[in-house]
């Protein structure tokens, strides 16, 4: 198929533009990232439409390649041979949190209308924040696994993680992690 | 000392494997054993389920967010370039 049948390219910026730009920037974290990610895609689009095979819409099909180029992003350079040392392993946070029988030191509290947090614009900011304090790595681990629903073989590959049970401690200790950040930061903050 | 008896220490990690894999059963079955006896293990694996509810939806949050004219500028050009 010659570029001039290409449907209407033109107006995909316009189309999907900023639908694409929010689906990366809430997984990448980076509003120059989230830029490149919807101009690559775009572009990626229309060099490779002869593999448009209409069986799904032109934005489910984009959808797939943005998909492709943000796994692209984690699995570049900065991922590979991470590996976790031990104050990322956390084990402070579990020596903070349990005595030498591996009892609680403290009793957790319940936390109060949490799911009314899910509506409140300062909450997401607080549970960014909290993912952002994250190591740089264990953040993207959290969001590629959570939210872009990566299978643990993959997220494997991509992270440098050597096994998959290595791969649940870490998602172990991030939510040990993010727990912590939003029981001080929300939950029991005034 | 009763070796089905899992410390809470252990139970956390059982909780967040339990979002990646099916436990098999005697671990399963301690664990919720565990859950109905210790009321703070019980809150964390509800505060974990809570977070991971809340990580499904954060697409919710960035709905205001939107291309800044210059991202759209710059990307309406290259489009128009390989378009050329």
């Amino acid at each position: 198929m010659s570029k001039t049948h290409i449907p209407q390219p033109e107006t995909w910026l316009t189309d999907y533009g900023d639908m694409f730009y929010r689906y990366a920037l809430v997984r990448v974290r980076s509003e120059s990232i989230a830029e490149d990610l919807v101009q690559d895609t775009l572009l990626a689009g229309i060099q490779s439409f002869e593999n448009y095979k209409g069986q799904s819409t032109v934005k489910t099909w984009l959808t797939g390649i943005l998909k492709h180029k943000i796994i692209d992003h984690f699995r570049s350079a900065k991922h590979q041979s991470v590996s976790l040392d031990e104050s990322e392993l956390g084990d402070d946070l579990l020596s903070y949190q349990f005595d030498d029988q591996g009892n609680w030191k403290t009793d957790l509290v319940e936390w109060v209308t949490p799911d009314q947090s899910i509506d409140n614009d300062q909450f997401w900011q607080v549970f960014n924040s909290c993912i952002d304090r994250l190591p740089n790595h264990l953040g993207d681990l959290f969001i590629l696994r959570t939210l872009h629903g990566l299978s643990s073989d993959d997220c494997c590959k991509i992270m440098g993680h050597t096994s998959t049970n290595q791969l649940w401690v870490a998602l172990s200790r991030i939510r040990m992690k993010l727990r912590l950040c939003l029981e001080t930061r929300w939950f029991n903050h005034e | 000392m009763n070796k089905s008896m899992l410390k809470c220490k252990e139970i956390v990690e059982l909780v967040s494997n339990s979002f990646e894999t099916s436990i098999p059963w005697p671990k399963r079955w301690q664990m919720k054993l565990h859950l109905l006896m210790c009321k703070t293990c019980d809150q964390y694996y509800k505060q974990l389920l809570f977070i991971q509810k809340a990580a499904a939806k954060m697409d919710s949050h960035f709905k205001n967010a939107s291309l800044s004219s210059t991202a759209c500028n710059r990307i309406q050009e290259k489009i128009k370039d390989v378009l050329k």
